[in-house]
């Protein structure tokens, strides 16, 4: 089945779809890049905060839960024009759709109008669990103490919000899933300090999410990159001075197959129109 | 959202037609505007309008819900089987826990789950706190209406096969196997009833602490096991053997004597939550074994072998083999 050129970008607060997405408008403005700038946007008040920070040398903000706001980018792939909806939103609502178990219309449409799905997944924020099949022995507490035990895991979270996600589409899992096409992003990359490539990260992070996708995507329809879009924090001075002298198209990378420190940020779309 | 409703008594607007107008045009009739007033506008604010739930909850299952997975096939039930305080509910959450952490059933891949926050509430149980212990999981309930089933999603070969775990208490399997019939007994009778497979549990730790009297448990809950069995497949697990030595061996014997009569052929596999190291032949490669060893039965069902009775009759008609039967 051929798939649309609709992407949707998935992802829990703080994952960084913001600081992506304007790091991407401004490769595009930059015309080196795979994918380039056909025409100028009407209007880009989805992204205009956020560009405007980073070009200041400053971190962007959280997006409101309640945004939904979408940029329409004209661009060229391999000398094709089409337009890239880019949309933003709150990453509460990626939240909310777990813990409350709905969605609603705009989701519905969100989910089965793109064909194309990338899920962001900020792994040095995965929280690792410490259990008797890791430590292999422990005491029984026999008071049977409350101590602060928290809810439930990242890793069935995400599990959970693709079910859920998969269930608003209406496909099914009975047979192995061809589209939506899922490219997972392992953002924040700089913070992991490491030589793994992303399949090695998510298996170390999120091994029974990973069993989870590969059981139910075609190997085909479905790839692990990682993305730093920011390269490193900007909590210092001296690091925002690296923003405004060389401002911030310079800076960001991915990590893909061929190259493990990629500097065109607009691979990751290529990446996921390909798959 | 909340739900709006009319005022009319008798009328179920918006859900059915108006009781006043007869007609769909709820919106119109004076009984239900008047109810507008009592909306809970805070509520709108998180959740949003026309919101659609989702038909799973990610609780453990009842089996009146069983119809979220048949529209893709039938699901198998694996009952879990044996005396209070057995392991039935530690092995659950071991499982999970080792699927968690990486570990994998050869050939069955986790293709999801609709009950994950009941596998994570168990999983807990063995989460080792900041104090260095663990928590005691709590007895399952004995209620004779509380189903707990903990659904996986496993594909095998390409297929997908929903498999649900069914744990209840162990008091009530005690009484069922007094009396199958006691009122008190009801979801045992329902596992037993439905269950494609059984794990049936030995306690270790009940061996060493009660003796003989141990025994008579287990064999009366496995006699009562087999009565109505019609070749479903069990897989015996001894649970917490990390404690094995401590049994006394003529009882051992005794019980495994008894087990091998009562189910002649089935697999015996032993368990331990606690590990030396990784992997550990009890905790990590039997845990997951059983699992392994259940699945397997399931997706090779063993052939019925049925004996043909002579007939015993000189009816003509019931004698009729056809015309090669004559030859």
């Amino acid at each position: 089945m051929e798939a649309n050129n609709e992407i949707l970008i998935i992802g829990p607060p703080g994952t960084g779809k913001t600081t992506f997405l304007a790091q991407l408008y401004g490769r595009l403005l930059d015309k080196k890049g795979k994918l380039q700038l056909a025409s100028a946007p009407e209007n880009i008040d989805g992204i205009k905060s956020a560009y405007n920070r980073l070009t200041d040398g400053e971190e962007t903000e959280s997006t409101p839960a309640s945004d939904n706001l979408e940029v329409k980018i004209p661009v060229i792939h391999e000398g094709r024009e089409f337009v890239l909806h880019c949309k933003d939103y709150g990453g509460e609502q990626v939240r909310d759709l777990v813990a409350l178990m709905e969605y609603d219309k705009t989701w519905i449409d969100r989910t089965k109008m793109n064909d194309r799905w990338i899920l962001f997944i900020r792994p040095a924020e995965i929280e690792q669990r410490f259990d008797l099949s890791k430590k292999g022995y422990a005491e029984k507490d026999q008071k049977q103490s409350n101590s602060s035990i928290s809810g439930p895991s990242d890793q069935s979270q995400f599990i959970e919000l693709v079910q859920v996600l998969l269930h608003a589409r209406g496909t099914g899992m009975k047979g192995l899933i061809e589209t939506p096409r899922l490219l997972i992003a392992l953002t924040c990359w700089d913070e992991l300090r490491t030589d793994l490539t992303p399949k090695d990260i998510l298996q170390q992070k999120m091994p029974l999410f990973t069993q989870f996708i590969a059981a139910n995507w075609l190997p085909e329809a479905f790839k692990i990159i990682g993305v730093s879009a920011q390269e490193f924090p900007l909590k210092t001075d001296e690091d925002r001075d690296k923003y405004l002298d060389e401002m911030p198209q310079n800076f960001g990378y991915l990590v893909l197959e061929d190259n493990p420190k990629e500097k065109d940020l607009t691979r990751l779309i290529e990446e996921s129109l390909t798959l | 959202m909340a739900k709006r409703k009319c005022t009319k008594e008798g009328c179920y607007a918006p859900d059915d037609f108006c009781f006043e107008l007869a007609s769909p045009l709820h919106e119109q009739c004076q009984f239900f505007v008047k109810t507008e007033a009592t909306e809970a506008p805070a509520k709108a604010a998180k959740k949003l309008a026309a919101a659609k739930s989702i038909p799973w909850t990610g609780e453990w299952l009842q089996p009146e819900q069983l119809d979220l997975l048949t529209h893709r096939g039938t699901p198998k039930i694996i009952g879990l089987v044996g005396s209070s305080g057995a392991g039935k509910t530690s092995y659950l959450a071991m499982l999970y826990s080792l699927l968690f952490n990486g570990k994998r059933i050869e050939n069955w891949d986790f293709a999801g789950s609709y009950t994950l926050n009941g596998w994570e509430l168990q999983a807990k149980t063995l989460q080792v706190q900041e104090d260095g212990t663990v928590r005691n999981p709590d007895a399952t309930p004995s209620d004779k209406d509380f189903y707990s089933l903990y659904h996986l999603a496993l594909r095998q070969d390409g297929f997908l096969h929903d498999i649900l775990f069914a744990d209840s208490s162990g008091e009530v399997f005690s009484k069922w196997a007094d009396n199958v019939n006691d009122p008190a007994a009801e979801n045992a009778r329902w596992i037993y009833g439905n269950a494609h497979a059984f794990l049936f549990f030995v306690d270790c730790e009940a061996i060493i602490e009660q003796r003989g009297r141990a025994k008579r448990d287990i064999v009366q809950v496995a006699e009562q096991v087999k009565s109505q069995l019609r070749g479903r497949p069990v897989v015996i697990v001894w649970s917490k053997a990390d404690l094995a030595e401590n049994m006394r061996e003529n009882i051992v014997e005794a019980i495994k004597r008894s087990l091998s009569e009562t189910f002649p052929g089935a697999i015996s596999l032993e368990i331990s939550n606690y590990s030396k190291s990784d992997s550990d032949q009890l905790c990590h490669i039997n845990n997951v074994g059983v699992a392994k060893t259940v699945l397997n039965l399931l997706a090779n069902p063993q052939p019925l072998r049925i004996n043909p009775a002579p007939i015993q009759t000189d009816d003509f008609f019931f004698l009729y083999r056809g015309s090669n039967g004559s030859k």
